[in-house]
């Protein structure tokens, strides 16, 4: 059995999951594994400088995007950056984003620095998406790289703008519980990490799961990986219908309407949602909690 | 009822030395022995050691920051991560220490829901965690002012909110000056705040707990930490106190003289001098051991600083109100010869030290070890020819620059108890723990006799926590054990306006979810504000 972890769950969701995958011996992914492995590997290799939103209020007076749409979806951003507001932003093509790359560490540490600007005081912020994590590692791990060169001569900060609700707060739940971010087998034995063979689609087409249970709305999920789904039985555990056509759905609740529940902002800083209403529904840890139980009776 | 019969007991309490006797316990407690009561239970503890179950006062093992410095340790295959396991492993293997009470040394406010997340996984331990403010912009303003009301106000309501137990500086003021690219101040430099200095944020700081009658004193983090010829700066740091009742934590990184090459040499007597003048203050060491090791502090200034030296990629994410989160890997080498001289130093201090009572045993986890090597440390405590041993398989800097090789006293069980156990304790205002005096809790390690030190002190026989065997035979249950320890000074609650105004210009967070946002703790036991010391 593989359980998906959706981004749109509370972290809260985590340690119950990874209890029932424990006793079934189970395989456990996200459906963002841009903010999972893939970030984690990258930053591994070569570290990282960010800060929380009210430090970059106060200091950052340059923008560079690696996203031409970025901003579109940090509607709130510039609340939080007046350089957006004022205009100084850079947008990075990528096209191909490894020579974009590669070209600007290329040129020397005063051109890298020029690049943004010649104030003594520069300070600058580098915001990416997951268009620049691809799977090869080699985008990111480049992307880190040149953020460390920018800090050689100023203080570049860089934030990632994960591509749903929760995606950050899954992995650091992931990371604090299990001690990785996703892509492993649970097992009473302990937690192999595999980032490359432990993934959904290699875990359906090599024939190694034959059911999956999807906690959340897997909305990040690539149409090919919904096509592999059919090859197995489904359970869906979500707030809302979703184009997948499961062998059984349960509603369960959704943090901040009809339960409690934690996600993480985009500087990863913890928010705790409280329910609007009460419903019937129940928040997805505890239908864990209860298929783990169950199981151990 | 149980007793525990025919053990040789060390209860720190009464002295070094072990006494005979049986041990009466009743509903989690130690009692007075009773002659008119048939026990319901009676453990055979012939042949054993019996001694107050290990006090953590620092470590690192939940929160924000043990997330992003496990990216570092990611591999592929299987995982079994000794210097950091996630925050249940931890308990785990801290109960399979002989270890019932552990204190994470540091959460910011901001990401205190991070901290409380992992605190609740740690059932087993009763566990606590240290609040972060040496670069509290508001708390540092309200300094500057001379106001003490509002600051011991700021003080406990953000050790409140923030679901901790004591207040801790990390090099106050030197967030700050990293931030906006200024070194980081000199005990007598300003902050950058009026004209407040670090002297003056350590000794107000000081004041104001000790006034709010806090269990724990504030928790100190000194500033030049790993640089050689800091123990100057250290011990001005000691006297800059006035006698006022602290704690400083991982001193073993604030001891190193300055050798004529640059580098470092023990400066383990001076410092151990001069904290000998202030009886009121206690200490942890923060031994290094060789091995991996993964340097996680708010101390910004510190490790970019040795992140410089070592051109080594490192993880720091800046908090606003606060220091940082910085992660960055190390590898402590035996033929290194900084590395040789920090060991050797951790070792001088604790051997120096004449109180074991206030001198406690730390690797500040998993900053300079896993706090699994601590049988590994107990061993060179207890024996001078493990001692020597060591010192010819390590750079010769060990022998020729600190005073260790010269040092005879060989650590007696009763001292190691009192520096594992019962000091801990005390510093931590726990006084139901770390001795084995009738109301005590029965949080209880056992050992059986045997002449191999590191052995014996990896492997207890059993350990019990509030009167139950939570340990024995390599099985650990935690279940329905341990407790989150709160403190909750008092506040005046008419000062939240106050604060709430000062502090919403200041943070990117609505003020009702900053730090928990008002969720309610579970499982928590507030120990009460009303030390006056010891």
């Amino acid at each position: 059995m593989a359980v998906v972890l959706c981004s749109d769950l509370p972290q809260e969701a985590v340690p119950a999951a990874l209890a029932f995958c424990q006793q079934h011996s189970a395989f456990l992914v996200t459906d963002d594994e841009f903010s999972g492995s893939i970030l984690s590997l990258a930053m591994k290799e070569a570290g990282t400088l960010s800060a929380s939103l009210g430090i970059l209020r106060d200091c950052i007076n340059r923008v560079i995007c690696c996203g031409g749409d970025i901003l579109q979806t940090l509607p709130r951003l510039e609340k939080f950056v007046p350089a957006v507001n004022a205009g100084h932003v850079r947008f990075l093509e990528d096209d191909n984003p490894l020579a974009a790359l590669q070209n600007l560490r290329l040129e020397t540490g005063a051109s890298a620095a020029n690049m943004a600007s010649n104030l003594d005081d520069q300070q600058g912020l580098v915001l990416f998406d997951k268009n620049w994590l691809q799977e090869d590692l080699h985008i990111a791990v480049e992307l880190l790289h040149w953020l460390a060169d920018l800090n050689r001569g100023q203080r570049w900060y860089s934030l990632y703008a994960a591509p749903a609700a929760n995606s950050l707060g899954i992995c650091n739940a992931l990371l604090s519980t299990a001690g990785c971010p996703g892509n492993m087998h649970v097992s009473l034995a302990g937690i192999e990490y595999d980032p490359r063979q432990f993934r959904l689609h290699q875990l359906i087409n090599n024939g190694w799961v034959d059911t999956c249970l999807i906690a959340g709305n897997p909305s990040l999920m690539p149409a090919a990986l919904k096509e592999d789904l059919k090859k197995v039985t489904t359970i869906l555990l979500s707030p809302e219908p979703t184009d997948l056509k499961p062998a059984l759905t349960l509603p369960v609740a959704r943090a901040g309407v009809d339960c409690a529940g934690t996600m993480q902002r985009l500087d990863q800083v913890p928010l705790r949602l409280q329910p609007l209403f009460t419903t019937s529904r129940v928040p997805v840890e505890a239908i864990f909690n209860s298929l783990t139980g169950r199981a151990a009776v | 009822m149980i007793v525990i019969h025919g053990a040789e007991v060390y209860n720190p309490a009464r002295g070094h030395a072990p006494q005979p006797g049986d041990l009466w316990i009743e509903d989690g407690r130690i009692i007075t022995p009773r002659q008119d009561v048939i026990p319901e239970q009676v453990i055979d503890a012939r042949g054993m050691i019996i001694a107050p179950a290990g006090v953590e006062i620092h470590t690192h093992v939940t929160g924000y920051p043990l997330s992003l410095a496990r990216r570092f340790t990611l591999s592929e295959g299987c995982r079994k991560n000794p210097l950091l396991p996630s925050p249940e492993e931890a308990a785990r293997l801290y109960l399979q220490l002989g270890y019932t009470t552990v204190f994470d040394a540091a959460t910011s406010p901001l990401y205190a829901f991070s901290s409380y997340s992992d605190l609740r996984q740690m059932e087993g331990v009763d566990r606590g965690t240290f609040v972060l403010a040496g670069d509290h912009h508001l708390l540092l303003q309200a300094l500057a002012s001379n106001d003490m009301d509002y600051a011991r106000n700021i003080i406990a309501w953000l050790v409140s909110c923030s679901g901790g137990y004591a207040l801790k500086l990390v090099n106050p003021g030197g967030g700050l000056a990293w931030k906006n690219h200024r070194k980081a101040p000199d005990l007598d430099e300003g902050i950058g705040i009026g004209t407040l200095t670090q002297r003056d944020v350590l000794k107000r700081c000081v004041q104001a707990v000790n006034q709010l009658g806090m269990p724990h004193p504030v928790h100190i983090h000194a500033g030049q930490l790993g640089q050689p010829g800091n123990a100057v700066n250290f011990c001005n740091s000691i006297r800059a106190l006035e006698s006022q009742r602290a704690h400083l934590c991982h001193i073993q990184f604030f001891s190193y003289g300055l050798d004529p090459s640059g580098g470092y040499r023990s400066g383990a007597e001076e410092v151990v001098r001069t904290l000998e003048e202030f009886p009121q203050l206690t200490c942890d060491v923060g031994q290094i051991m060789f091995g991996d090791a993964m340097t996680v502090t708010a101390d910004t200034s510190a490790l970019s600083r040795l992140q410089q030296g070592l051109k080594k990629p490192w993880i720091s994410n800046q908090v606003e109100a606060e220091g940082g989160n910085n992660i960055l890997p190390l590898k402590y080498a035996p033929k290194d010869p900084s590395n040789a001289v920090q060991w050797a130093t951790g070792l001088e201090l604790l051997l120096l030290s004449p109180d074991p009572a206030r001198m406690f045993l730390t690797t500040d986890h998993p900053n300079g070890a896993p706090f699994e090597t601590y049988p590994q440390v107990i061993e060179l405590l207890m024996s001078r020819e493990a001692r020597l041993e060591a010192l010819q398989q390590v750079h010769r800097a060990a022998r020729d620059r600190t005073g260790l090789a010269a040092i005879e006293r060989e650590y007696s069980l009763g001292e190691i108890f009192a520096m594992t156990s019962f000091g801990p304790a005390r510093s931590l205002g726990l006084n139901d723990r770390g001795h084995l005096e009738p109301g005590a809790l029965a949080d209880i390690r056992c050992y059986r006799k045997q002449a191999d030190i590191c052995g014996m002190f990896a492997s207890p026989e059993w350990v019990m926590k509030n009167g139950r065997i939570v340990y024995q035979n390599g099985r650990v249950d935690t279940q329905g054990f341990g407790e989150i320890l709160v403190a909750r000074p008092k506040w005046d609650q008419d000062q939240l306006p106050h604060i709430k105004s000062d502090l919403e210009n200041r943070i990117s967070i609505s003020f009702d979810l900053y730090a928990l946002g008002g969720t309610k703790m579970e499982n928590t036991r507030e120990v009460p504000c009303t030390s006056t010391g010891f």
